[in-house]
């Protein structure tokens, strides 16, 4: 049986990466250069500045968007960090994720409206999302440092294809869920159709939008330790050193500093999907005030 | 308390009949515990269940007995942190071949009258065309922390160990020889790819990188009172590391059950030994 019936997936994959390193060498080395200075430069830039004054601003900026006891919560994973001595580690985690999440971003975001305002572009994109999302995402390490060497940047692209799905996805049910009313009265009182997008269809689909960023950033943190096996280091290279030499020590302060940087991350970006209006926060905290408003008939 | 027991229990009931190997995917280690496979359930009449981890994982499992053996313990230098760490929780049933060897290989396409010994990197001309970067494995190998000895002994200046994964590696090596650019690879032989590439070690005056390692088979412990047929056939069991890297070319051109296959074949009398120990 396994001789007689061979679709050989894995020649013409094979045969698909070969191809592409024969045939577009000067397009990849175009790509990984530019990410080279975006991600080191990102990196270079907040490693520039004096830790205290990072940390410092980190924590001053989770209390103004969220809240003084968030603020403190800050100030304590600041210490926590700068005492298991993974400071560089994290900013250099941090860079990496911001980098990639942003790229994601700015491709994901204009597809998912793309799927949204066409149902052929949403019919063939989706299938990708399928594929992107659940491939296991240590497949894509080897062709990633195949074709842009060890590094940041073959771990950024690794890791932006493996986190945009979410942000492509929100996006695209954001602006389908904008209700036909408000599209309609959009249209009645003569909007463009780039007018529509923009001052009413993105509007109202900004919470959506921005649960869908949240979830690309979240993503991206867990990539990111995944990509440090081509090289991507930060956090990643504690974890994997600790695996590697059986120290459960080392490898839980990596994994506490990548939490912490999760749960920063978090909440600050959820923060900005809601502009002020606390009672959107998600979780548990914001589940009574939610439906109180629900029960008002006050949905926000 | 309750499921450490049924554990701890189920363990010890299971390995009466099923011996469980641990492996990792380097092409010598398959070889090898494919080969122990097959001997085992053909010669002994025995279950075999392979158990297929990270290397780091194959000590940890030893050590609390839920494998019985792994046959790709490299000693003394490669793997001296897991051994320190939990050797005195296993057992070492001996040699299966010596002569594997760790060193930074370069595609042979550099010419070896530029750079052939690890001195030669001092040089600034062969620095730049090597972007100041030594390619390594895994951050917590043995290999890469013989690697930073070494770039420290050697006094390699603006020289950067670039960590990443043994696939990150070979990956990195494959795309530096399809394009012609130079690389230093932290390597170890037996390995596939000195089979699909043209390389060769640079020589390491000052013996950093360790000279010629050994590999043993290692037990859990207590396996040798459980299993006296099967850890006397593993205490016997030894190729020569010819025989190994043929078997391993040979795996790589067909697979490794056509390679084990053939081994069998052709080394009756040696395999014979294992199993009975009579000469």
């Amino acid at each position: 049986m396994r001789d007689d019936f061979n679709i050989p997936i894995d020649e013409w994959v094979e045969q698909g990466v070969e191809w592409v390193q024969d045939n577009l060498t000067g397009v990849l080395d175009g790509i990984a250069e530019g990410l080279t200075v975006v991600i080191d430069g990102f990196e270079d830039l907040l490693l520039a500045i004096p830790p205290l004054v990072l940390a410092g601003l980190i924590v001053a900026f989770a209390a103004w968007r969220v809240g003084w006891r968030f603020g403190l919560f800050a100030a304590f994973s600041m210490v926590l960090l700068f005492g298991m001595q993974i400071w560089t580690e994290t900013v250099s985690t941090l860079a990496l994720v911001i980098g990639s999440s942003l790229l994601a971003l700015v491709i994901g975001i204009p597809v998912g409206i793309a799927m949204a305002r066409n149902d052929t572009v949403e019919t063939i994109v989706r299938p990708v999302l399928d594929l992107m999302q659940t491939m296991p995402p240590f497949v894509y390490l080897i062709p990633a440092a195949i074709f842009f060497g060890l590094g940041k940047v073959p771990g950024a692209i690794a890791t932006l294809v493996f986190a945009m799905p979410p942000a492509v996805r929100l996006t695209n049910l954001g602006i389908r869920q904008v209700s036909r009313e408000n599209v309609e009265a959009g249209l009645a009182f003569g909007c463009t159709e780039r007018q529509l997008l923009f001052k009413v269809q993105l509007p109202l689909a900004m919470p959506s939008i921005m649960a869908g960023v949240n979830q690309t950033i979240m993503l991206a943190l867990s990539m990111v330790v995944i990509a440090s096996m081509i090289g991507a280091g930060g956090l990643g290279n504690t974890v994997l050193t600790g695996i590697q030499r059986l120290d459960v020590g080392l490898g839980f302060e990596g994994g506490l500093g990548v939490v912490l940087l999760a749960i920063l991350l978090d909440r600050i970006t959820q923060s900005v999907g809601t502009t002020g209006r606390r009672s959107a926060r998600s979780g548990p905290t914001a589940l009574i005030p939610r439906l109180w408003n629900t029960l008002r008939g006050r949905n926000n | 308390m309750v499921v450490l027991l049924t554990t701890g229990f189920s363990a010890t009931a299971v390995a009466q009949d099923t011996v469980k190997i641990g492996w990792t995917a380097w092409s010598d280690a398959e070889f090898v515990t494919k080969l122990a496979k097959r001997i085992i359930e053909e010669r002994f009449d025995r279950e075999v269940e392979l158990l297929q981890t990270d290397i780091a994982p194959q000590y940890q499992g030893l050590s609390t007995g839920s494998i019985d053996i792994m046959l790709m313990s490299w000693q003394p230098d490669t793997h001296a942190d897991y051994v320190e760490r939990v050797g005195a929780k296993t057992v070492n049933l001996g040699l299966l071949y010596t002569h594997a060897r760790l060193g930074w290989a370069v595609p042979a396409s550099i010419p070896a009258s530029e750079l052939s010994s690890i001195e030669d990197l001092k040089n600034p001309a062969v620095r730049d065309r090597l972007d100041g970067t030594i390619t390594g494995i895994d951050p917590g190998a043995g290999l890469t922390r013989l690697s930073r000895e070494a770039i420290e002994t050697y006094g390699l200046e603006g020289y950067e160990l670039q960590v990443s994964s043994g696939a990150g590696m070979t990956a990195a090596l494959t795309r530096a020889v399809r394009r012609d650019d130079w690389i230093v690879v932290t390597g170890w032989s037996p390995h596939w790819m000195f089979g699909a590439f043209e390389l060769r070690y640079l020589d390491d005056p000052k013996g950093v990188l360790g000279s010629f390692e050994r590999v043993h088979a290692v037990a859990r412990m207590g396996f040798y009172q459980d299993d006296v047929e099967v850890a006397g056939f593993f205490s016997r069991m030894q190729l020569p590391i010819d025989d190994l890297q043929a078997a391993m070319y040979e795996a790589q051109e067909t697979s490794y059950e056509d390679a084990v296959t053939k081994y069998i074949e052709n080394n009756g009398d040696r395999i014979d030994y294992w199993v009975t120990g009579e000469l």
